[in-house]
């Protein structure tokens, strides 16, 4: 039953991740620790799991629409892959219910970011680094097709960005694309569309470095990861394919309340200790 | 430009292999957990995962000997899909490196080197030998 569960929960996790643009380890970790009562360590080494499954199964897709800039993501993958580490060598000595404490803001900031403008500022000139790496691209007009040109600004405050989605990631088990989308739209000045591909498609390489780590460790427990990676990827498959079918802004405003209510839940439990 | 578009048609047929080496590994997680299922329910009634709600530290290497010595394959099958998996995105990182080393890109392959070079030392963090 439970095992039922759990597959059938990790369905539904990779389906409503799929819909919203959103990991299903924002959706699996509380399940697994709120409901089936699992050590929030084996939770997050699961849901990284999970996470370098979809992000790998779907790098084809990203790339099809030519917005992912690859030689950018490459650089900046130095940046969330250092930071993974440090995420994994910082989990050793802290806390279980800090670490549910930082997943309950985690979820709220997920909450706000999800109702937030991206508005579109768009840099002019090349950093240095930038223009040595050659990391402008041109990306298709969705209107037109016609090729629009962009370049990229502030390549080292990306980098140290990266660092901390990087470190968060492997922290609590999660993609981290809000934070490697803010960066790169805020800092980078990167056209959404760009910033978006390419943050996804970094995930994959960001949460192998956790995930590779935490599995030699022992931490990934196959009874947990193996359905819920299961799950995830059958679910998100779904997800891509109903998508253009659902009225995504209700989904978005009733995934918001659970968010919500999650995150209390989560902050409660971490201070409870 | 037309270096570029070969660098993404070329990093595109990486993507189509890495979609077919997470539907491998998922038959072969498909397998060791249906397994693992039939174990643990044949075994005893209630949850089992009650056995993780305590954290208790077991490294890889003592976990695989001793599912080795019992001869539970669906376990080791289990780890067999999820090794193939971590594999997964270093291969694409690996394969990315050769390719801008073919397109004579040195800084970026050198880049790629470095971040394959931080993906092979968290593993080995994780040993913690």
């Amino acid at each position: 039953m439970y095992s039922l569960f759990l597959v059938l929960i990790s369905i539904f996790g990779g389906f409503l991740g799929s819909i919203l643009g959103l990991g299903g380890g924002i959706i699996i970790v509380p399940v697994l620790t709120l409901i089936l009562h699992v050590d929030i360590r084996y939770a997050i080494a699961a849901s990284l799991i999970s996470i370098v499954a979809t992000s790998s199964g779907a790098a084809a897709g990203f790339l099809k629409d030519h917005l992912t800039n690859l030689r950018l993501a490459v650089l900046l993958e130095i940046g969330t892959v250092t930071g993974a580490i440090t995420g994994f060598l910082i989990g050793k000595s802290v806390k279980a219910s800090f670490l549910f404490l930082l997943f309950g803001v985690f979820l709220l900031l997920s909450a706000i970011m999800m109702f937030r403008r991206r508005d579109e500022a768009v840099a002019v000139k090349n950093h240095p680094w930038a223009e040595k790496l050659k990391l402008d691209g041109e990306y298709p007009d969705p209107r037109s097709g016609a090729l629009i040109h962009y370049t990229v600004a502030n390549v080292p405050i990306g980098l140290i960005a990266m660092y901390f989605a990087g470190m968060l990631s492997a922290l609590l088990g999660i993609g981290s694309g809000i934070f490697k989308v803010t960066a790169m739209d805020g800092a980078m000045k990167l056209p959404m569309k760009v910033s978006s591909a390419t943050s996804n498609f970094m995930i994959g390489v960001t949460a192998t470095a956790s995930a590779g780590a935490y599995l030699f460790r022992g931490q990934v427990r196959p009874e947990i990861a193996c359905p819920m990676a299961l799950g995830i990827i059958g679910g998100s498959w779904v997800g891509a394919r109903i998508m253009p079918h659902l009225p995504s802004g209700l989904v978005r405003k009733i995934f918001v309340v659970v968010l919500l209510v999650v995150a209390a839940q989560m902050i409660v439990k971490g201070i409870q200790g | 430009m037309k270096n570029e578009d070969e660098l993404l048609s070329l990093e595109m047929k990486i993507s189509r292999f890495l979609r077919w080496g997470v539907l491998v590994s998922g038959a072969v997680m498909l397998v060791g957990w249906t397994g693992t299922l039939v174990r643990i329910h044949a075994g005893w009634a209630g949850n089992p995962y009650a056995i993780y709600e305590t954290y208790h530290s077991s490294p890889l290497v003592q976990e695989i000997a001793s599912d080795f010595q019992a001869g539970s394959w669906p376990m080791l099958l289990s780890y067999l899909g999820l090794a193939v998996l971590i594999a997964l995105p270093m291969t694409r990182v690996f394969l990315t490196m050769v390719l801008f080393f073919k397109q004579k890109e040195k800084t970026l392959a050198l880049v790629a080197s470095i971040v394959l070079l931080l993906l092979l030392l968290s593993m080995g963090l994780g040993l913690e030998i």
